[in-house]
């Protein structure tokens, strides 16, 4: 729209242009040039708005429409009634699929005297086919003595926003159920783990009643059979305990707190002790770096992974395991854990810290597949990353990177 | 041919006399019948599903040994292991739990509440008989009759 078309429009509303003041625009030249003036300033502003503006006269007639509003709806003016802006601008209720009154326009509404705010509308047409929300505002416009002159909508486009809110809620919606999933997922697994605990008793020891009192009877393989159960049974229950176990991970996290990690690895090769008398293994330390964290899992994590470095060793040979650590370049405490074991193919190094998975058979190497699952899950807690290299008879390299500090306030779970 | 065995609040064997008796408390059918028939042939063994009963229990059995299960109607294994403990003539008569729960706060609570043993289920036969046979052992001497 041009100046002359806007001035004409603005003029149509201005008290100069009503039949009862008929001379009023010819009073003065200069008073003419002024309001002109006003009049150009006006449609510099409007033209510059980021706002949709619209105005209509008394009767209806739309009179102009920014360029930021033609841009949001798609069309241009057009000189329509009232009754014709839906239809023809393609206005909707915001369920979108509603067409929208005609008489309950916000702008219609301003024009029957009514102040509108924060209005929505969707506007689909064929310029716009995919929708756009608009959020509006409609005022009438009186003159000094109060008599409706027209009104003026001012709108802006909300669909970005809108789907920004309702990504979030749908985040917020997933975020949560995702949660509450696995909190019932911890709960179920620790519940049924106890409760299932009662029934391999009673295989096991009826097991073990049969053996002593029905041997006879049952002759050699009936007693293999019998020991199959039992050591089925066995299993299962170290696999619930250990599936419990991993559950229970989830629910009871402490506080971070300052922890030596050199502390940590001296306990835990205390009560490695044992083990490493058995296997004749040996352990080296070196110095290990002071950081944040749970002090109990940390012990965890390193109980897992020094006892795994020192299983999975060579046969006849004694383990041989290298603790070390320091701080990285982007400030991150490492860890590695390093051993001369029997290492394995690196094509299942994600798969190792998975729950329950194992490389091996369990009558190879004792264990649930559980540990390094652990590791993975106190790893990710503090916000840090485990990672491992091998190779078949090369031994392992386990590198866990942790934040030296974490984030202030409740650790989460 | 062995002879049948009562489950329900009954003693095992007439000739008991000589024997070590055991009082037993859990709610579970299987597990009565699977620690009388475990233990009944070495002990007097009483079993009972509750421990509302347990002071008439104690004062007319007087068991050698108690074993508890932790999960039990209208009193938990660990308050009755505390009123055991706490009481003057039955603070010496040893206790033994036997739970699915093996979280080391519940072990800690056990032997908070003074249980002397903690077995987590499934235990072997063997375990438990042994578990018990060092109990007794080391009761005796004592309180021991």
């Amino acid at each position: 729209m041009n100046l002359g078309d806007l001035s004409e429009q603005l003029l149509r509303l201005s008290p100069s242009s009503r039949p009862d003041v008929p001379n009023a625009l010819h009073k003065s030249v200069d008073g003419l040039e002024r309001i002109l003036d006003q009049v150009k300033i006006l449609q510099v502003i409007l033209d510059s708005l980021a706002d949709g503006i619209a105005l209509a006269d008394a009767n209806g007639t739309l009179l102009y429409l920014n360029p930021a509003g033609e841009e949001m709806i798609g069309k241009g003016l057009m000189r329509l009634p009232p009754s014709e802006w839906s239809r023809a601008y393609g206005c909707y209720r915001p369920d979108g699929i509603t067409p929208f009154p005609p008489d309950e326009l916000p702008l219609a509404r301003a024009l029957k005297a009514e102040k509108v705010e924060n209005a929505e509308v969707v506007i689909r047409n064929e310029a716009r086919p995919q929708g756009v929300i608009l959020q509006v505002n409609a005022v009438p416009i009186r003159d000094a003595e109060g008599k409706l002159l027209g009104g003026a909508a001012v709108f802006r486009d909300i669909t970005e926003r809108r789907r920004i809110e309702k990504d979030l809620l749908s985040k917020t919606a997933e975020l949560a159920y995702a949660r509450a999933e696995r909190e019932q997922l911890e709960l179920f697994a620790h519940l049924a783990s106890h409760d299932l605990q009662e029934p391999l008793q009673k295989i096991i020891g009826f097991g073990d009643l049969l053996e002593e009192r029905s041997a006879r009877e049952l002759g050699p393989k009936g007693l293999e059979f019998l020991n199959h159960m039992r050591d089925g049974a066995l299993r299962m229950a170290y696999l619930m305990d250990a599936l419990s176990q991993f559950a229970r991970h989830g629910l009871n996290g402490r506080k971070f707190e300052t922890v030596d990690l050199g502390k940590v690895a001296r306990e835990v090769l205390e009560d490695l002790e044992l083990r490493l008398k058995k296997t004749g293994g040996h352990v080296e330390v070196g110095p290990l770096p002071v950081l944040e964290a749970d002090p109990l899992q940390m012990r965890e994590l390193f109980q897992n992974l020094v006892s795994n470095a020192l299983k999975f060793h060579k046969p006849h040979k004694p383990p041989f395991v290298r603790v070390s650590g320091g701080t990285s370049p982007e400030g991150n405490a490492v860890i590695a854990v390093e051993d001369d074991g029997i290492g394995f193919d690196p094509a299942y190094v994600d798969i190792i810290f998975r729950p329950f998975e194992r490389l091996c058979r369990h009558d190879e190497f004792e264990g649930t597949g559980i540990g390094l699952a652990i590791c993975h899950k106190i790893v990710l807690r503090h916000k840090g990353t485990i990672t491992a290299k091998t190779a078949p008879g090369k031994g392992t390299l386990f590198t866990v990177t942790l934040p030296l500090t974490q984030e202030v306030g409740e650790a989460p779970a | 041919m062995r002879d049948k065995i009562a489950v329900k609040d009954k003693p095992i064997h007439a000739q008991t006399a000589s024997r070590r008796r055991l009082l037993i408390l859990d709610d579970d059918d299987g597990m009565k019948e699977l620690l009388t028939e475990m233990l009944g042939t070495r002990y007097e063994v009483r079993v009972v599903s509750h421990g509302l009963d347990l002071p008439r229990l104690m004062a007319e059995f007087t068991p050698h040994l108690v074993i508890l299960d932790i999960m039990m109607p209208w009193v938990t294994g660990y308050d009755l292991c505390r009123s055991i403990k706490s009481h003057p003539a039955w603070k010496n008569t040893p206790v033994l739990m036997l739970s699915a729960k093996k979280k080391p706060e519940d072990i800690e609570l056990a032997r908070d509440r003074g249980a002397d043993a903690y077995l987590t289920k499934p235990f072997a036969m063997q375990d438990l008989r042994d578990k018990i046979a060092d109990l007794l052992r080391e009761a005796r001497g004592g309180v021991g009759r």
